[in-house]
């Protein structure tokens, strides 16, 4: 019978699991069917004497990874919508909101200020960041993947000041309503799709 | 390279046949299956590894899986092969036999290796 701190440990385990492949973007209803499958190994493995190591072996993140690749369809494609679609999005509704909000430039006028272009395509870059690491998880070491991420918000904090501090104030860069809107279209029909591979299951 | 990671290292293209054929011979669990191939004398690093292959090969059509009560634990979650599963095992098992067949006869060459390997541990 599994004691109440080895039922507790078991539980851990299974939350870290899941946490990562919530920010993996793996369905909420495949989660919740894997989790139970792993939580029912454990309890089993545990009650014959096992280590929970013997199961998942000793990196917990890395072996929820290598689990949550299969039940993601085209990651990388996903990925490269993302990347695409993301800062295009932003950068198309603020250019159609900049009349109204006045961010830069002329009065009355669509577009975006440099400044924001470059935020944009950061905070997107950034993000892209984060979940490319998640999905390589499984083959990196943890002690890679930490250097990794330490690297990736050394280079966002150097690109954001250069931003800041090496974009002219006026910079502006001005649009038609109708290059604006095209980009708010495919930025969000790419987002859209990426979500919608994200969120369906492989070979489904 | 160390004999465990040689060991994984191998395992690794062949791990979905085995997971096959032993649902091929009756329906069985996770545990069930980790227990098998251990049983077997396979080098499983983890035993949990089995479950991203076998979401794959649900997700190919190979295996059908259903949820059961279990007494005293937690549900369980069955696999069965299908008619597609036992095709994709029988092409396994031949491609298996052919790569077998052509290593022992190259390794055979070697007359210094004993029958059985002869390395310990």
């Amino acid at each position: 019978m599994v004691d109440e701190q080895q039922s507790a440990r078991i539980r851990g385990t299974v939350h870290v699991v899941e946490n990562h492949w919530f920010r993996s973007g793996v369905p909420r209803r495949l989660r919740r069917r894997n989790a139970e499958l792993l939580e029912a190994h454990l309890v089993e493995a545990v009650d014959d004497g096992r280590s929970i190591d013997e199961v998942v072996g000793p990196d917990v993140p890395a072996f929820a990874a290598e689990w949550a690749l299969v039940e993601r369809r085209n990651p990388v494609i996903g990925l490269a919508l993302q990347t695409v679609g993301a800062p295009a999005l932003l950068i198309g509704a603020l250019a159609l909101v900049n009349p109204v909000l006045q961010l830069g430039g002329p009065q009355g006028q669509v577009g975006v200020p440099v400044t924001y272009v470059g935020l944009a395509t950061l905070v997107a870059l950034l993000g892209v960041g984060r979940q490319a690491i998640r999905l390589s998880r499984h083959r990196l070491s943890a002690k890679r993947a930490a250097v990794l991420e330490l690297t990736a918000v050394v280079l966002f904090g150097i690109a954001l000041a250069a931003v800041f501090f090496g974009t002219p104030n006026n910079a502006f860069i001005a649009m038609t309503p109708v290059i604006a809107g095209a980009l708010v279209v495919v930025g969000g029909a790419s987002v859209g799709l990426a979500a919608w591979l994200k969120h369906r299951r492989r070979d489904q | 390279m160390g004999r465990e990671a040689r060991g994984t290292m191998l395992l690794r293209g062949i791990l979905d046949a085995c997971l096959l054929a032993l649902i091929a011979e009756r329906e069985r669990y996770g545990y069930e299956l980790g227990l098998a191939l251990e049983q077997a004398g396979l080098p499983i690093v983890k035993q949990g590894s089995i479950y991203p292959l076998l979401a794959r090969l649900e997700g190919r059509g190979h295996l059908e899986s259903y949820r059961t009560p279990s007494a005293g634990g937690p549900p369980r979650r069955y696999y069965r092969i299908t008619p597609e599963g036992r095709h994709e095992l029988a092409g396994a098992c031949e491609v298996w036999r052919e790569v077998a067949a052509g290593v022992d006869a190259v390794i055979a060459r070697d007359r210094s290796i004993p029958p059985g390997g002869g390395v310990d541990g």
